[in-house]
């Protein structure tokens, strides 16, 4: 795909999130006062698959750990506009570090039922590590969060976009997937609420490597 | 290489302190102060939690409870409804108890007006900045714990001792860090507080007890 292609959909997509927003603000103008949230502290044990035999195994870690704490809110009673935060940080041995720190500053979003919602939005990210080279990420980042019932939860997040390197300006893919299965327990004292530790996995695709691991993490959410 | 991984990673966010402090009053001849947290009510439970300093002059009956959004006089220092999961971290009694809490009934009340005026949730001025602030201001040697999220408000910018007096930190309304002989290393990105204390030995989270390793000082 052309660069010039590339520009004309992401910019194409930009302004249909834009437009989404617009309408979910124009709803929430006219009455509207739902909305759901949740919040996210996650804990990861990511190693990085092996190289195949004719590359060159990359720098940096080849397992790490990795801590995060991502926020993530949608105004609307069913559909509105939706924001996100997420920062990221890791280390591992061989000694190495990583960063992502991610900004979803316009999207949309579905409330389902009470604090369940999916939504999409355009992520802004800086990211980069020992084993990745610094980079200016834009991609489509989407959120699902789906009660079972009053104690099980499925939560999953997806990020699919390119990665912009800071040092020569190419162009990467990257696809991340992280879902996982929240045991915990809902309240209605104020408004329904629910909160848990959930377990569950994740996978990367990022400037032609490949990580995989475990998460494990704690999350509450609200919605009305 | 991830056979470790599951139990590490349980551990780091069950978040856990082994050898809690145990909730035993001074006697009542002798002057007391308490350091206390809990954790707010459900669902907030393990990602926040609420100080309280309880006094108590020698041979009164009833503790005087001093924090934001609250107070007055109790019989039980460690329990304050509806705070959940209580934490007893510290414990100062005789002569640098008395000398506390006439500090304590001197500064607190025109701290906790000051911060009731201005609340802000994250990442301040709250109830974790008022017991911060007094901490500090009385000399009270002690240190919130890494999800009392707004302990290290100090507006915009601002630099100082630490409450245990052993470091220095340097913060802004967005990051901040801060080193001490015991407190160790800490990092403190949006209210959220990551680390390691030196005394006693814990990795520092914005969860559960706040600490993985021993139990708060």
């Amino acid at each position: 795909m052309t660069s010039r292609r590339r520009t004309t959909r992401g910019l194409g997509a930009t302004a249909l999130l834009l437009a989404a927003t617009l309408l979910g603000c124009r709803s929430l103008a006219r009455g509207g006062d739902g909305f759901a949230a949740s919040l996210t502290y996650q804990a990861a044990a990511i190693v990085r698959a092996p190289a195949d035999g004719t590359a060159a195994p990359p720098p940096g870690p080849r397992a790490q750990g990795e801590l995060t704490v991502r926020l993530a809110a949608m105004v609307g009673r069913r559909v509105g506009p939706l924001v996100g935060l997420s920062l990221a940080g890791g280390g591992g041995a061989p000694l190495g570090a990583s960063y992502d720190v991610a900004l979803v500053p316009i999207g949309i979003g579905a409330r389902l039922h009470r604090s369940s919602f999916v939504g999409i939005g355009l992520a802004l990210a800086t990211t980069g590590g020992s084993s990745t080279d610094d980079a200016i990420v834009v991609a489509g980042q989407a959120y699902a969060e789906l009660a079972l019932g009053h104690r099980l939860r499925l939560l999953s997040y997806a990020r699919l976009g390119s990665d912009q390197l800071i040092a020569d300006g190419l162009d990467r893919r990257r696809l991340e997937v992280t879902a996982a299965v929240r045991l915990g327990h809902s309240f209605d004292r104020f408004i329904p609420a629910s909160n848990g530790y959930y377990l569950g996995a994740t996978w990367r695709g990022q400037q032609g490597q490949e990580q995989w691991g475990l998460v494990i993490g704690h999350s509450l959410d609200a919605g009305r | 290489m991830l056979g470790r991984a599951p139990l590490t990673v349980l551990l780091v966010v069950g978040g856990c302190a082994i050898l809690p402090r145990q909730f035993t009053a001074p006697p009542a001849d002798t002057p007391a102060v308490i350091l206390m947290t809990g954790g707010l009510p459900p669902p907030m439970d393990q990602i926040a939690r609420h100080p309280w300093l309880a006094t108590r002059r020698a041979g009164e009956a009833e503790w005087h409870i001093w924090e934001v959004g609250g107070g007055g006089t109790q019989a039980d220092p460690f329990h304050n409804s509806p705070y959940v999961e209580p934490i007893l971290h510290g414990v100062w009694t005789g002569a640098e108890a008395e000398t506390a809490i006439a500090c304590i009934e001197r500064v607190a009340p025109g701290v906790k007006a000051h911060i009731e005026r201005h609340y802000f949730l994250v990442p301040g001025p709250n109830s974790n900045t008022f017991g911060d602030e007094v901490l500090r201001a009385c000399k009270l040697a002690a240190s919130l714990p890494a999800n009392s999220v707004g302990k290290d408000y100090r507006g915009l910018i601002g630099a100082g001792l630490t409450s245990e007096r052993t470091g220095v930190q340097l913060e802004t309304a967005l990051v901040g860090v801060k080193l001490g002989l015991r407190e160790g290393v800490e990092v403190h990105i949006l209210g959220l507080t990551f680390g390691v204390d030196l005394w006693p030995p814990a990795i520092l989270i914005p969860l559960g007890a706040g600490r993985i390793g021993f139990a708060d000082r």
